[in-house]
């Protein structure tokens, strides 16, 4: 037999899709507190956000009359007809959230509008409405929620620990303080102050406020426009980076939102600056036409969807990537960070659980750290490599090369005591080369007299025959020779020592073998530039040595190998000082 | 052991072997180098358990008897330290003693029992080759094979033995060079084999002296016996199929156009052309017009040159461009005076030839 489903098991049903977990109850809570123009939101979670969720807020309040429709499925202040929906600029829209919660838990708004009347309060148990009535109260909102899920074990069994919980929940709480400039943000988990973000605090500001001032201190910031999208934020140096995210935050028009295409074209613009394994720390701001982004996607409004997908991409890219180029990314040894300098913990670092797994920057664990660059710098060096025809006020200094362990090669320059990996360094050089090749045309492919056939398994076939262009740009000039097998009739001039079908199978791996990085022809290059460089265990002439330094000066940025390992490390003159224990004698 | 045996002739024979033996091995005897006095002869054998070579030392003032073998660097360079006209090797409880006037060293060996075995050296149904063409073909063909150890039999050079004609092959894939030489060889039919480098070039070695009209050459099932009047080669082949070179070979037709060229006056020319053409990706750009030849290389950030000569040329101006180490190389190996190129377009493979029996195939660089 089949029967319509009652109506309090349809709102559990559906309250699943809104409500997943405590965050998501405390994600659209925050957000109808800024669409009721809170200037002051302050949220408590006890029991992480089980026992207690409380967003108190000095909005504009319910009106009585409105107040009996809070609970109720699809009922929204915020969207009139179908039409606005194209044109979303509030953050609640579809009228679900409050009837979902109010569905899984017991909770109680307590509200006023302000006025003499003072407020009214409801409560709402397992979708059971009481109230409302009357209480004194000052302008704004208060909604409890307390036992969620209680009416709902099976959803209560797939949470996480209650720190777990706790921890998701001030990520939610996090991600909107960074965005809402204007709004004063204050979190209390289990009774204990975590962070305040004042309404007047910039982004940058708001990043200190709430992981720590070390931590953006090893972050630039980065600014671009590209087609009517704007990008703001900031990124963390390549030298901070971690192996697992700590914080990546992507928001479009201030909408939070967690998109795996932002992540990677982040990812992307940090490319060759950061080795595969390591995530970077960022918060991205986007801002473009409403009209040109789809938020009505998913029930939580975390996907979005954008009309011009690549633009966005390659905004996003962009602007990361220049603001890697401005940086300096040489990592300096520094004497504090070799001699274990202590920590300063403060309340930041307490028992809260998302800090213990990753409350520790970067400058505290590892001996290393990126200064932010003089811009001065790069002209000095630049300036240096010239012939000395151009007239210098001094005397350029005489140029020592060192080659150590066959691998690294030692050098001074004003900057201090230069430390460089001769493949990463290579490799960088052979990558720039590549990518102005490629981009004039010019990169040159040896034909082969003999072709050379390569079996392929099916797939690698497919994805071989799929790629002929793509290759063919690279000077590897690839034709079917029957059903799992390809005749190779020209291989690229720089590689043409190389195996062939081991460079084939290379250039044939998917993308995420590489860490991600999306872009196949430049990830391409990345495998061409790494076979041809010289390797650790060559051993090199000073000419060799000196024709690549002078070679890695003239390029855009040397700091890093093509997957983000450094290059060189300086060790300025103040921190030999240091190490020897000579200043201050 | 005992013997005693003049220094130079010595020297020499100890100079010929010794390179066999290899720098790094896991068996030690590899090392060694065996010696077989008798009276009025000594055997010196080197092998690195692929090639093996005999060298054979005869002359009156040789005396003694027995065996040893011995490590053939410290030897080589002992002897070659020495200064008297003669020397004496001797056993002595473990050691060996090498005696030279006032002078001696004493040098562990091994038991010439743990040498290895090499094979027959059995000359019968060997082919006579007149040893200076062959030289000339090992020549003109080894530096093409690929240097690498790739796909096929690629490192190494293809040997054709024809009733009326001997050929050698070499090519790494992007490069081809053929050399043959008329001779009567004897055989009813074509046979072939693949010769390793190492091997060739230590013929070349030992051939290049002694005063032999020819070498004589014995294909076996997997191996290869060189024979000269004083030393024999005894290589394994290289295994596997060598490409179908007459396939590659192009026809005129394929390459209509032609410039007579001055062999040296453009191994000059692509020597200045290198000097430019970068590091990693090298390229020389050849640019023909009539009556004139125009050699040229660019790289980004390190400068660019141009040579120009006059070449016998007629046909249409057309650039094409060559990895400069692959035209250097060819002519480098020639003593020619002048040297024939046909090509037809910048994509297609174009020739050299000094004479219809020796062509080197080559091919371009394209972007």
């Amino acid at each position: 037999m089949i029967r319509a489903l009652p109506r309090d098991v349809v709102d559990r049903i559906a309250a699943g899709e809104v409500v997943e977990r405590p965050a998501s109850v405390v994600k659209e809570l925050i957000e109808n507190a800024l669409d009721a123009r809170a200037r002051r939101i302050s949220v408590s979670v006890g029991e992480g956000g089980l026992g207690l969720i409380r967003v108190a807020d000095d909005g504009t309040g319910i009106a009585e009359a409105d107040l009996g429709l809070a609970f109720a499925a699809h009922a929204t202040s915020k969207l009139a007809d179908v039409g606005d929906l194209e044109h979303i600029g509030s953050f609640g829209f579809r009228g679900e959230a409050l009837a979902s919660i109010g569905a899984v838990s017991r909770a109680r708004i307590t509200t006023s509008i302000g006025t003499e009347a003072g407020g009214w309060t409801l409560a709402c148990e397992a979708g059971v409405l009481l109230g409302p009535e009357p209480v004194a109260t000052t302008r704004g909102t208060v909604v409890e929620i307390r036992d969620l899920f209680f009416n709902t074990p099976a959803r209560r069994r797939f949470l996480g620990a209650a720190r777990t919980e706790a921890a998701r929940c001030r990520e939610a709480v996090t991600s909107l303080a960074l965005v809402h400039a204007g709004v004063c943000f204050d979190l209390e988990v289990d009774g204990h102050k975590r962070f305040r973000v004042d309404g007047g605090a910039d982004l940058r500001e708001r990043l200190a406020a709430v992981y720590g001032e070390d931590f953006v201190r090893d972050m630039v910031p980065l600014a671009g426009q590209h087609e009517g999208i704007s990008v703001e934020g900031w990124l963390t140096l390549p030298a901070a980076a971690k192996p697992r995210p700590r914080a990546q935050h992507c928001f479009v028009n201030d909408r939070h939102v967690k998109d795996r295409a932002l992540v990677a074209a982040v990812r992307s613009g940090c490319a060759d600056f950061l080795p595969g394994s390591l995530q970077p720390a960022f918060v991205i701001q986007i801002h473009l036409d409403p009209a040109r982004v789809d938020v009505n996607v998913h029930p939580t409004k975390a996907e979005v969807r954008f009309r011009e997908r690549d633009e966005v991409f390659r905004a996003v890219r962009r602007a990361c990537r220049d603001a890697l180029l401005a940086a300096n990314l040489s990592p300096r040894p520094r004497a504090e960070g070799i001699a274990a300098r202590s920590m300063s913990p403060g309340w930041e670092a307490g028992p809260g659980p998302a800090l213990a797994a990753t409350g520790s920057p970067s400058s505290r664990t590892l001996p290393f750290r990126v200064e932010s660059k003089p811009f001065t710098d790069r002209a000095d060096r630049v300036g240096e490599a010239l012939p000395p025809a151009v007239p210098a006020p001094a005397p350029a200094p005489v140029r020592r090369y060192l080659q150590v362990h066959d691998t690294y090669l030692v050098h001074e320059d004003p900057a201090g005591l230069v430390l460089i990996d001769q493949h990463a360094l290579h490799e960088r050089i052979l990558y720039a080369r590549l990518q102005d090749d490629l981009a004039a045309g010019r990169l040159e492919s040896q034909r082969l007299l003999l072709p050379e056939t390569v079996r392929l398994d099916p797939s690698d076939h497919a994805r071989a025959l799929g790629m002929q262009e793509e290759l063919a740009a690279l000077g590897l000039v690839v034709e079917s020779f029957g059903p799992d097998t390809v005749a190779i009739h020209a291989v690229p001039a720089v590689l043409q020592h190389e195996s062939v079908p081991d460079l084939l199978r290379a250039l044939l791996d998917p993308p995420d073998a590489h860490g991600g990085i999306p872009n196949g022809l430049d990830r391409r290059l990345f495998t061409m530039a790494c076979h041809a460089a010289v390797k650790a265990g060559d051993p090199l002439g000073e000419d060799e040595i000196a024709s690549m330094l002078r070679q890695g000066e003239a390029l855009d940025h040397d700091a890093t190998c093509p997957h983000g390992r450094p290059t060189r490390l300086v060790i300025p003159p103040d921190e030999l000082e240091k190490l020897f224990k000579r200043s201050g004698f | 052991m005992k013997l005693v045996t003049p220094r130079e002739l010595f020297l020499h024979h100890l100079q010929l072997v010794a390179p066999i033996s290899p720098v790094r091995t896991a068996r030690p005897v590899f090392k060694d180098v065996l010696l077989e006095a008798s009276p009025g002869q000594l055997r010196l054998v080197t092998t690195d358990g692929e090639i093996s070579m005999t060298s054979i030392a005869t002359h009156a003032g040789i005396s003694g008897e027995g065996r040893a073998a011995l490590p053939a660097g410290i030897l080589l360079s002992a002897v070659r330290s020495l200064e008297s006209d003669e020397l004496t090797l001797e056993q002595k409880g473990p050691f060996h003693e090498l005696t030279g006037g006032a002078s001696s060293f004493k040098l562990h060996g091994e038991d010439p029992e743990v040498f290895p075995e090499i094979g027959s050296l059995d000359e019968d149904g060997a082919v006579a080759i007149p040893k200076t063409g062959f030289l000339d073909l090992c020549a003109r063909t080894m530096f093409a094979a690929a240097k690498e150890m790739g796909r096929y039999a690629f490192n190494g050079v293809l040997l054709e033995i024809e009733p009326k004609e001997v050929t050698l092959v070499a090519t790494d894939g992007r490069r081809l060079s053929l050399a043959r030489m008329t001779t009567e060889t004897g055989v009813s039919e074509r046979a072939s084999c693949i010769l390793p480098l190492k091997g060739l070039a230590q013929l070349q070695r030992a051939a290049s002296e002694g005063d032999d009209d020819v070498v004589k050459v014995q294909i076996r099932e997997n191996q290869v016996l060189f024979a000269l009047q004083g030393a024999q080669i005894l290589s394994r082949l290289v295994e596997g199929e060598f490409p179908d070179f007459r396939a590659v070979l192009p026809k005129e037709k394929d390459a209509p156009l032609e410039a007579q060229i001055d062999r040296s006056e453009l191994e000059r020319a692509i020597r200045r052309a290198a000097v430019t053409a970068g590091e990693e990706a090298r390229s020389v750009e050849l640019s023909f017009d009539a009556g004139k030849l125009k050699i040229s290389s660019r790289q980004d950030g390190l400068g660019e040159s141009e040579s120009e000569m006059p070449v016998e040329y007629q046909g249409e101006a057309v650039d094409i461009r060559f990895n400069p180490e692959f035209i250097g190389e060819y002519l480098k190996s020639l003593s020619d005076s002048a040297v024939t190129f046909r090509f037809k377009d910048r994509a297609s493979a174009g020739y050299f030839a000094t004479s219809e029996r020796a062509v080197y195939v080559i091919m371009p660089i394209t972007s």
